[in-house]
């Protein structure tokens, strides 16, 4: 299922979560409601523990929704079974904090875990990982493993495997806490790109101010609620 | 297929990324190996050794005394019951053998050790062996013998041309292929005449007797008249039911066999310990990225495929080393033995099955940890 240009992206309402349960819960989010257009770009910041990443790893169908309704490029993330769990998360980029990518892959190999999930021709999608690595400048070093690459230049390897595909929705969580100003800029562009010209809608979790003017719309968590919601234009 | 394609190039990409792991790896599930291949190597010498003479006996059917289980046990008859089952149509001729355990002296270092010296009719067909058929009217001669040039140098250097069996000078007048097992450590072939002089036995008691048939005489017949007519206290075997009989006694009726097998059982477990430890740790040192796999939309299909190619090609890889190791490990086994210990196609096969089985189990024991993976457990 694919979301329409009407529809929103994202559609949360009521949600709620907590960690353990009985008298030992404890409750992270309370009442979100919250939506998003597709191609919006929103940045969710907040103090830490106000419940950013574990709203983010909700829209990532990465943690079973509790209670709320939960709408996202056209998929009921409430009882969904485990080929449609698939499917959904196929058609994300999700940017962690950390790359974890395999020592044993190099950037291209990484980029490529990515793409043969969307088996296209195996030519168009090489050169799709070709020309995301270069512009991420990192067209001289496609060939080298994690142990050869710096802790930005790691970041980027994760971050072009996670937009290689051109997803319909963007998650990420502080994808440029490891990168310079340069490459932070260069991340972003292409973000904002995916969002304009392909409709990408992105979600993206930080407390880096650099990248608060390159966002439509600037949420704020506190405390597991929705403290603000400011739209740049507004 | 595409997927289990990628599966196994990533599987494949892993394991040869850490060279010093994949060594590691592969030397484990090769000692794993090793340990069964030996077993079983020591179980074919068992086996082999226990039938190497009955295999070599020319003969379409042997007449024994009915207690004479298994082959090597030495229980004689009269020598009667071989001219009566030489009455029965359809046989051809019927040898006599004598068996007998004796003392040969080493020379060198003056010590005894026991030898089975076995007696026959240098003039009847009694081996298949081509050099007892080439040299047997060397034993016309009272006091020659034929030895086994597989027997142990415990027997001294070999052959010597004069040897003392029973304190009486023999001479060596040649040699034959045969091997040790796992009574005796050598063995000599010796005319009857020779064998009455050794041994002082009566010749009326022999240990078997051997028949061949008229050429197109079917056996079966020939085998209901011989139990119609011999007595109680012999049977009639065709070679090839004494083998399987044998077969039989040595694998299921014998302590040894049975420890042997769970010597190779030991070693599929102690092999699945290993290749799981290995994949255990595999998964853990990759379950950051196995979860992001999961959160970008792979199955647990294709992480489970990843575990078990993982596990299939360590099995390869050590089948390979452990063949080569345990082949020369048997050779030279067999060689300071006289045991005949060997592995064959069959036994390649087998290993490589268990192989295949042994690491296959210990991926999937592995696969617990990626199925509870979840990918929340990232943040």
């Amino acid at each position: 299922m694919t979301s329409d240009s009407h529809s929103p992206a994202i559609a949360l309402e009521g949600v709620n979560y907590a960690f353990g349960q009985g008298e030992t819960a404890k409750q992270v989010l309370f009442d979100i409601d919250l939506s998003l257009a597709p191609g919006e770009f929103a940045i969710m910041t907040g103090p830490s523990g106000s419940g950013k990443t574990t709203l983010l790893s909700l829209v990532g169908a990465l943690r079973r929704p509790q209670s709320g309704t939960l709408n996202c490029i056209g998929h009921n993330l409430h009882g969904l079974e485990a080929a449609r769990l698939e499917g959904y998360r196929q058609q994300l980029g999700f940017i962690f904090q950390l790359h974890n990518l395999f020592p044993a892959l190099t950037a291209f190999q990484s980029v490529q875990m990515a793409t043969d999930l969307h088996p296209e021709s195996g030519t168009s999608n090489s050169d799709r990982i070709r020309t995301l690595l270069t512009r991420l400048g990192l067209g001289e070093r496609m060939d080298y493993r994690p142990h050869q690459l710096s802790g930005g230049q790691r970041q980027r390897v994760a971050i072009a495997r996670a937009l290689v595909h051109r997803p319909a929705l963007v998650l990420a969580d502080e994808p440029t806490a490891a990168l310079d100003s340069e490459n932070t800029q260069i991340v972003l562009q292409l973000l904002a790109d995916l969002a304009h010209e392909r409709g990408t809608t992105v979600l993206m979790v930080t407390q880096d101010s650099r990248v608060f003017e390159s966002a439509d719309r600037l949420i704020n968590l506190v405390d597991g609620r929705l403290d603000s919601d400011v739209r740049r234009t507004d | 297929m595409l997927a289990i394609h990628r599966a196994v190039r990533l599987s494949l990409r892993l394991l040869l990324h850490e060279r010093g792991r994949l060594v590691a790896s592969v030397g484990g599930v090769t000692f794993a190996l090793l340990l069964m291949l030996l077993q079983i190597g020591f179980r074919n010498a068992l086996l082999d050794s226990a039938l190497q003479l009955l295999r070599q006996v020319d003969a379409d059917i042997l007449v024994i005394n009915k207690e004479k289980d298994p082959f090597l046990a030495r229980n004689n008859m009269h020598k009667e019951r071989l001219y009566q089952a030489l009455s029965v149509q359809g046989v051809e001729t019927a040898s006599p053998l004598w068996i007998a355990l004796l003392q040969w002296k080493n020379l060198e270092e003056e010590t005894l050790h026991p030898i089975r010296v076995i007696g026959f009719r240098p003039d009847m067909p009694t081996f298949l062996i081509d050099e007892v058929r080439q040299d047997a009217p060397k034993l016309k001669r009272i006091g020659t013998a034929l030895l086994d040039d597989h027997s142990r140098s415990s027997y001294g250097d070999l052959p010597d041309a004069i040897a003392q069996v029973n304190l009486r000078e023999i001479e060596i007048v040649g040699t034959f292929p045969l091997g040790t097992d796992f009574e005796v450590d050598g063995s000599l072939l010796v005319s009857d005449e020779t064998f009455f002089e050794l041994t002082r036995h009566s010749p009326d008691w022999i240990e078997m007797a051997l028949l061949k048939l008229v050429p197109g005489t079917e056996p079966g017949p020939v085998l209901e008249e011989l139990a119609r007519i011999l007595p109680g206290d012999v049977r009639a075997f065709s070679k090839a039911q004494l083998i399987d009989r044998d077969l039989a006694y040595w694998r299921t009726g014998t302590p040894i066999s049975v420890i042997l097998l769970v010597g190779v059982a030991l070693g599929f477990a102690v092999g699945v310990v290993i290749c799981y430890q290995i994949l255990y740790t595999e998964v853990l040192d990759h379950l950051a990225e196995f979860a992001t796999l999961k959160a970008m939309g792979y199955s647990d299909r294709y992480i489970q495929w990843v575990v078990i190619s993982e596990s299939v090609l360590l099995s390869v890889l050590g089948f390979v080393p452990s063949m080569a190791m345990g082949t020369a490990m048997l050779a030279l086994l067999g060689w300071s033995s006289g045991l005949p210990a060997g592995l064959t196609l069959a036994d390649a096969a087998n290993v490589g099955a268990l192989a295949l089985s042994m690491c296959t189990l210990a991926g999937l024991l592995a696969l617990r940890k990626v199925r509870s993976l979840e990918p929340a457990e990232l943040f």
